[in-house]
């Protein structure tokens, strides 16, 4: 063998399929073992956690606001950050606390949680809105399991290399000398097929052309 | 804060005008073939990239977050991606010509931009994040690389067909292309026209158009002048291009082909970071990676088609027509992700939309 | 001292009489010592190009310089001078420094735009000045004639797309592959008109050659001028997915190309493209192949047809160098007046006399009322005096100098010396664009 570039690229296109898997199976595991559930939670008030015995409290509801102008007038506010201050409970045995926002959710590793048997996850607890209802604001939560998290992230690394990889096809060439003083170049690519016969077809004719001249 | 959002304003408007003269310049070159001018056209887009760079960072700088939380602030970086990444193709490759295609798509973007101009906000509640400026940026720059795919591939077409001498199908490659163009212009005019009443949900703040019998009329209307003026106006192109002289003042196949692939070879990529950043990031803010939202939807559309690229090019070994075809088609997709959906589908990505 | 050119080209004389008529550099010496040995012409510079022959001298009266070239060219070239005299053209003045600028500007050659007409004035013009045949009128003539003929080249789309078929088929290829460095080419037949391509091709940066003829022998022949390699007409199916572009220029019957074979060989070449050229009448390939994915097909009449557009577009452009060139010769001949020696003495008394009034009026100025008239008389006499003496001597040498060989070098450093130039033609052309 003459040269050879890029020996590892057949498993990127290995690797980037197997993203899809990956996800695919996450996204199963998710969808059939996990949850996704919105739960109403008034301030201060504490609700049962969907498809388990625990129970989460609100300690209050927090809200901030910035006027919303035109031109120079206020025409009216909308809200700029929110928050809820929310306790896990298990049978009054307190698990974990936080003040959650939209982009900052509460996440519990429940270990002796039922679906841990198949793969270690969270769940989690989302801001997800609010409304004002007579008896102050209501928090809504978004209530999520998601059991095949993991395997997810697995997947989008695994499609992140594999694209990656991709730019780096897999390239050889060998030189064979025959007993008449015949030079025999062969060349084999995975992928970019065209620019690799142009490169090759460069090379030979570089060759050729030099090897002319030493003959004479 | 204010003096700022007026230079701020200044410039965004000074980079709008340098990209509208390039425009003319850029087009005037593929008639005139005059070098001179559009050197001094080149030294204008850098310009007009540097005050639009400038703009971005004052508005990054006045309203304390990355500039990608509304509709001119997104387009406005798309805009600046797709004039960036023209003049790096044009310093590596010699693809003046495709600029008369792609400087005025930058232009109408970032005008469109302009159209939704609002002054430096707070961001609302579920932006507030730090995967913003990582999930926008990416996603722009990608479609920045595809905007310069679609020129060179369209031109691609336009050359193969001039060398193939079939100069009919060189005023139907012409009259196709605008005429969508227009229409998909006309549609949106017509629907900024129309002025549907704006229902929003106070809790979830997402806002919906409620569209009466006359507003779709206004729509329709809209999008039947703008076909009619497109058609027109690809008329007008393409005869002038059908005639044999015209290939000389097009880049090669060889490099119009190359530029249209190295666009998407780099535009896909990002756009897969794009979407797995916008997954990661939904996940943290609503519990779930995809939720087959509209723009979700679409986004998947836009990748499976990027996908179907390069899966035909670096595995069948497609080149040529059959792969500007889809560069072109692709950034039509590209722009409906973009902007059909936030313009005309309710879903979770609609804090674009002017409230 | 007037400029002028005697000369014949390719529109005045038959290529018999061109042919001797041409010099070489040992010719060139000859002619330009003899001619000036002649009391009569002060400058020279021969320009022998395939296309043409033409001598510029310096004479100081002008049908000595006529007769003294035409039997001076028709001695060397060993030619009857009623030859010579039949075909040559002889312009003076005005005339000569356009005539010069046209064939500069390529306006006056065979093929219009063509760009070696350049180098060649370049070369004659250095070889004449290193020879010392040149002075300050030829020196100034030429190095402005060069800037004219680039002026024409890059203002002007004259030398842009070629109008020859073989540069037609090579420009072409360009606009699909983007260098031809490194590409394969397939001959198919050793045609003539085949070769004259490839050839074009070599100086394009083509390196590898494949040729095909039905007679071995034949193509073994070609194949040793393009360093290529013979291959048997029967196997040419199996070379046609090396090559890049396909060169057909055979004297069958029929074709020899056909369209499947074509779509299995681009199939082959993973959909790279294939760049046809058929310039055999009648056609070697099927006209079918145009339609190929990536295979692009040109026939003579295409080319043809494309060199045509070409030329027209040339002569278009041709008009617009005749602009160019009419305001040269203009800036030119506004130089050259400046030489004549009246108006430089005009010029030398009235800068003399501003100097003098500026002067006079200063130093007047600071006696204020301590002078009579009689005083101021004085002075203003005494300036007079000065000025008037100073100029006596060179007004009358530059007078003299005029009717003498190289009279001009005494202008051209008076005016120097002074600064006599700016001025004057600044207020020409002033004048002349307020004409516009």
């Amino acid at each position: 063998m003459l040269a050879e570039k890029g020996r590892w690229s057949g498993l990127a296109s290995i690797a980037f399929h197997l993203s899809f898997l990956f996800i695919g199976l996450g996204a199963i595991l998710a969808g059939t073992l996990g949850f996704d559930e919105s739960l109403d939670l008034p301030d201060g008030l504490t609700a049962p956690v969907p498809h388990s015995e625990l129970r989460v409290t609100s300690h209050g509801f927090d809200m901030k606001t910035v006027p919303v102008k035109e031109g120079d007038r206020i025409t009216g506010y909308r809200p700029s950050v929110y928050s809820t201050d929310l306790e896990l409970t298990d049978g009054g045995e307190a698990l974990a606390r936080k003040t959650i926002t939209v982009n900052d959710p509460l996440r519990y590793s429940a270990s002796n949680w039922l679906l841990t048997l198949i793969t270690s996850s969270k769940i989690n607890f989302h801001q997800s809105s609010y409304y004002q209802s007579s008896n102050g604001y209501v928090s809504v939560l978004q209530v999520t399991y998601k059991p095949g998290k993991s395997l997810i992230y697995v997947g989008f690394g695994l499609m992140m290399a594999g694209i990656c990889a991709l730019y780096f096809p897999h390239r050889r060439i060998w030189v064979k000398a025959d007993e008449s003083g015949t030079l025999l170049l062969g060349g084999r690519t995975n992928r970019s097929k065209v620019i690799f016969q142009r490169d090759f077809d460069r090379i030979a004719n570089e060759l050729r052309h030099t090897l002319g001249k030493q003959e004479a | 804060m204010d003096s700022i959002t007026k230079i701020e304003e200044v410039l965004f408007i000074a980079a709008l005008i340098s990209y509208l003269v390039c425009s003319g310049i850029y087009i005037w070159y593929l008639i005139s073939r005059n070098e001179k001018f559009v050197r001094v056209g080149t030294m204008l887009l850098y310009m007009g990239l540097l005050a639009q760079t400038v703009a971005l960072g004052l508005r990054w700088y006045s309203s304390g977050h990355a500039p990608m939380s509304d509709l001119y602030e997104s387009l406005s970086l798309f805009g600046w991606g797709i004039i960036l990444f023209f003049l790096i193709a044009q310093h590596f490759y010699p693809v003046k010509a495709a600029g008369a295609l792609v400087v005025p798509t930058a232009f109408l973007i970032t005008s469109i931009a302009g159209v939704f101009y609002k002054g430096p906000e707070p961001l609302v509640p579920a932006l507030q994040s730090y995967w913003l400026w990582i999930h926008v940026t990416i996603a722009m720059l990608s479609y920045g690389l595809f905007t310069l795919s679609f020129g060179a591939g369209f031109f691609y077409i336009v050359q193969e067909y001039l060398l193939k001498k079939n100069y009919r199908n060189v005023l139907y490659t012409f009259l196709i292309l605008l005429s969508i163009l227009g229409l998909a212009l006309g549609f949106w005019a017509g629907s900024w026209w129309a002025e549907p009443a704006k229902v929003m949900d106070s809790v979830t703040q997402i806002v919906s158009n409620d569209y009466a019998t006359s507003d779709y009329l206004k729509i329709l209307g809209g999008g039947v002048i703008g076909l009619v003026v497109g058609c027109l106006l690809g008329f007008l192109a393409g005869k002038g291009a059908s005639k044999p002289g015209f290939s000389s003042r097009l880049p090669s196949l060889d490099v119009l082909d190359e530029v249209s692939y190295r666009g998407i070879a780099f535009g896909f990529p990002l756009l897969t970071i794009g979407i797995i950043t916008g997954a990661i990031w939904a996940d943290q803010a609503w519990g779930r990676w995809w939720g087959w939202d509209p723009k979700e939807t679409w986004s998947l559309i836009t990748w499976l088609f990027y996908g179907a690229y390069l899966h035909t090019r670096l595995t069948m070994g497609w080149r040529g027509r059959h792969s500007a075809i889809i560069a072109v088609i692709g950034l039509i997709v590209v722009l409906f992700t973009y902007l059909g959906v936030n313009l005309f589908l309710s879903g979770l990505h609609s804090y674009a939309v002017p409230a | 001292m007037h400029l002028a050119v005697l000369g014949i080209n390719h529109k005045t004389a038959p290529v018999e009489l061109r042919e001797k008529v041409s010099l070489d550099e040992d010719r060139c010496g000859t002619l330009s010592r003899h001619l000036l040995d002649d009391a009569g012409i002060s400058e020279v510079v021969p320009l022998s190009t395939c296309n043409r022959t033409e001598v510029y001298i310096v004479a100081s009266r002008p049908e000595v310089g006529r007769r003294e070239v035409m039997s001076a060219l028709a001695e060397i070239s060993q030619v009857e001078l009623r030859d010579l005299e039949e075909c040559a053209y002889y312009h003076e003045g005005e005339t000569a420094i356009s005539h010069l600028y046209r064939v500069a500007g390529s306006l006056d050659s065979l093929v219009v735009g063509e760009a070696q007409i350049m180098s060649q004035i370049k070369e004659a013009y250095h070889a004449a000045h290193k020879r010392e045949s040149t002075s300050v009128l030829l020196n100034r003539l030429f190095r402005h004639a060069l800037e004219v003929g680039k002026r024409v080249r890059t203002e002007t789309r004259i030398g842009e797309n070629p109008v020859s078929v073989s540069s037609v088929a090579v420009d072409m290829a360009c606009k699909v592959f983007e260098e031809l460095e490194g590409r394969t080419a397939l001959l198919v037949g050793a045609g003539k008109m085949g070769e004259l391509t490839a050839t074009h091709l070599v100086s394009h940066g083509v390196t590898s050659f494949i040729v095909s003829n039905r007679t071995l022998s034949r193509a073994e022949e070609m194949a040793e001028k393009f360093n290529g390699r013979a291959v048997p007409f029967e196997e040419l199916n199996d070379y046609l997915p090396m090559a890049d572009i396909v060169i057909s220029s055979t004297g069958a019957p029929h074709y020899v190309l056909r369209k499947g074979e074509v779509e299995r060989a681009i199939r082959r070449r993973h959909n790279r493209p294939i760049f046809f050229i058929d310039i055999a009448v009648p056609r070697d390939i099927d006209p079918g192949v145009n339609d190929v994915y990536n295979a692009f097909l040109y026939d003579i009449d295409d080319l043809n047809e494309v060199a045509g557009a070409n030329a027209a577009q040339r002569e278009k452009e041709a008009r617009k160098a005749e602009v160019i060139i009419a305001e040269e010769v203009n800036d030119f001949l506004l130089w050259l007046s400046s030489l004549d020696v009246v108006p430089t003495i005009t010029a030398l008394r009235e800068m003399a006399d501003k100097i003098k009034d500026g002067e006079l009026e200063k130093t007047l100025a600071k006696f204020d009322a301590d002078l009579t008239d009689k005083d101021i008389n004085r002075i203003e006499a005494l300036a007079s005096g000065i000025v008037n003496k100073m100029l006596h001597s060179p007004t009358v040498e530059l007078k003299r100098a005029a009717n003498e060989r190289g009279g001009y070098l005494y202008v051209e450093s008076m005016r120097r010396l002074f600064k006599l130039n700016g001025n004057k033609r600044k207020e020409r052309q002033k004048s002349e664009h307020s004409k516009d």
